[in-house]
């Protein structure tokens, strides 16, 4: 455990040196996630300011609902995104035998490769969001609430994780899919709103086999409504089947795997 | 020339040897579409228009914008940058050919290919659910939104061989493609339409080139401009595409001559 500790630490490290080695880069993804947490801004405003409610949200609720939506765009686009985004090229080159022949797991390796520190504005603005979202309610949630958001945002993460990572051992069963990590970002920029957008049966599908309605509005609901101990259970049930269905797909996908260079 | 039509179909052929991509590209695109139809369908049970969109003219909004996006490509910024990073740009700058004809020649190829499927899928939705969009009634507004996008097209393609140029410069330049393409995006209307930023953002926004993107052949498809808007507004366009070219002439011919080979 140690060890996986300290190559995540070196982790970390070699991708902060990378960006301040390329700080031109750097700097311009910060600005355009300050854009982004902008339009989101400028989108929710404009939509709020014509209809009252969405789904059964009020304004304050999806203030809070965005707030989340952005805090989770962390863990999506600043560390999973940017590991992830470079399997494809990995196993089409042949580059994914250095993660194999490596003494650790090597979906440990994939998956913390690399991160993005560019994205740390959402991290400020989620939280901004938050509490303007939070000062427009009729009653501040308590520590309980407080520490329910903590616990299911991270399961929320854990979800994320197994869903993304599900998706991305698909390119080990296909020709060359580079374009594969953008699959789950896109179904994440839809998962802002609450479930009761959708009809049941959708709702019943994105709750259960694609649960994009439960990763942002679960977390941000445990900000405003009360403790739904079900749903939370439910989340959590999903998040270890979909965890283990994304071990099983990359360790069979693995047997399929060629090198293409050795 | 011969030889850029030779380019054109290697590209076609590169993108087309890696059918999954073009599938998933498919079902991305679609899956967009199909999210933006319902949350808007949703909205507009609350309120039947949105700034001044109502439910078909909004998820006719949607589905262009993802045809039109299919046919943009981050390619020319992508392929400049790697050339110039392992030192292959000397290969083509040895051979009698024209490095900004190639480039535009082979992502026009990889281009049809790559949009090929997301096109005839969004036919079909134009087919069978007439219920959710407005076809235009004229054929000149037809040929318009070809025309515009033909245009949005080399301007974006133009816009992104500039971005690829600054590789001369500055070697990693991932994030800024990347951000410059999702700021034309923003600036353009592909995420939210023009008309629910504020009007004095509306008034300087269709000043910029990027509302060539989506905004303006939108607008021509959903008839909202005149035969004599759509005119003046293919001399500004053209205008802008011109000074792209310039602009990108320049930067190449100072990049080359600062130019120095790695890998060799």
């Amino acid at each position: 455990m140690n060890r996986y500790i300290r190559v995540l630490y070196k982790c970390l490290q070699l991708s902060w040196m990378k960006v301040m080695e390329y700080r031109v880069n750097f700097i311009t993804w910060t600005i355009v996630d300050i854009g982004w947490i902008l339009m989101d801004f400028v989108f929710i405003s404009a939509l709020i300011s014509n209809i009252k409610m969405i789904g059964n949200w009020n304004q304050a609720q999806v203030i809070i609902g965005l707030g989340t939506f952005r805090l989770l765009v962390f863990p999506v686009w600043g560390w999973m995104f940017q590991s992830f985004n470079y399997l494809p090229k990995s196993i089409s080159e042949g580059k994914l035998d250095m993660y194999l022949t490596k003494p650790l797991d090597a979906q440990f390796l994939v998956s913390f490769r690399e991160f993005s520190f560019s994205i740390f504005p959402s991290i400020v603005g989620g939280l901004g969001f938050i509490v303007l979202g939070i000062s427009q309610l009729e009653y501040l949630p308590n520590i309980i609430q407080l520490i329910f958001f903590v616990g299911i945002t991270i399961v929320s993460i854990f979800l994320i994780y197994g869903i993304y990572f599900s998706t991305m051992t698909l390119v080990l069963y296909t020709d060359r899919l580079n374009n594969i990590a953008n699959i789950f970002t896109s179904l994440y920029d839809a998962s802002r709103f609450p479930k009761e957008i959708y009809g049941i049966f959708l709702q019943r599908i994105f709750t259960s086999i694609i649960p994009i309605a439960l990763i942002v509005v679960i977390p941000a609901e445990a900000l405003f409504l009360k403790p739904n101990w079900l749903i939370w259970v439910w989340m959590l049930m999903l998040a270890i089947t979909f965890n283990l269905v994304g071990r099983y797909l990359w360790t069979e996908g693995l047997k399929r795997y060629s090198s293409a260079s050795s | 020339m011969k030889k850029y039509w030779c380019f054109l179909k290697i590209g076609f052929q590169v993108s087309a040897a890696y059918p999954a991509s073009i599938y998933f590209r498919v079902i991305r695109h679609s899956l967009l579409v199909l999210l933006f139809v319902l949350l808007w369908t949703a909205l507009f049970k609350i309120k039947p228009e949105i700034g001044g969109f109502g439910l078909a003219s909004i998820t006719t909004y949607y589905i262009l914008v993802e045809i039109i996006d299919i046919i943009y490509t981050q390619t020319p910024a992508r392929m400049l940058n790697r050339d110039i990073k392992t030192g292959d740009l000397s290969n083509y700058l040895l051979k009698p050919l024209d490095y900004w004809k190639y480039l535009l020649f082979y992502t026009v190829g990889q281009q049809l290919s790559n949009s090929s499927l997301s096109i005839l899928a969004a036919l079909v939705v134009f087919i069978f659910f007439p219920g959710f969009v407005i076809l235009p009634s004229s054929l000149i507004y037809f040929v318009g939104f070809f025309v515009f996008s033909f245009i949005a097209f080399l301007i974006s393609h133009q816009i992104l061989f500039i971005v690829g140029t600054w590789s001369f410069y500055v070697s990693e330049i991932t994030h800024i493609r990347q951000g410059i393409n999702q700021l034309m995006g923003l600036l353009g209307g592909r995420w939210i339409p023009l008309s629910f930023f504020p009007p004095l953002a509306i008034s300087v926004l269709e000043q910029l080139p990027f509302t060539y993107l989506f905004n303006f052949p939108l607008k021509i498809f959903q008839q909202q401009v005149s035969v004599g808007q759509m005119g003046r507004a293919l001399f500004v366009g053209i205008i802008w595409l011109t000074s792209f070219l310039i602009i990108g002439n320049i930067t190449w011919k100072k990049g080359v001559e600062k130019y120095e080979a790695y890998g060799f």
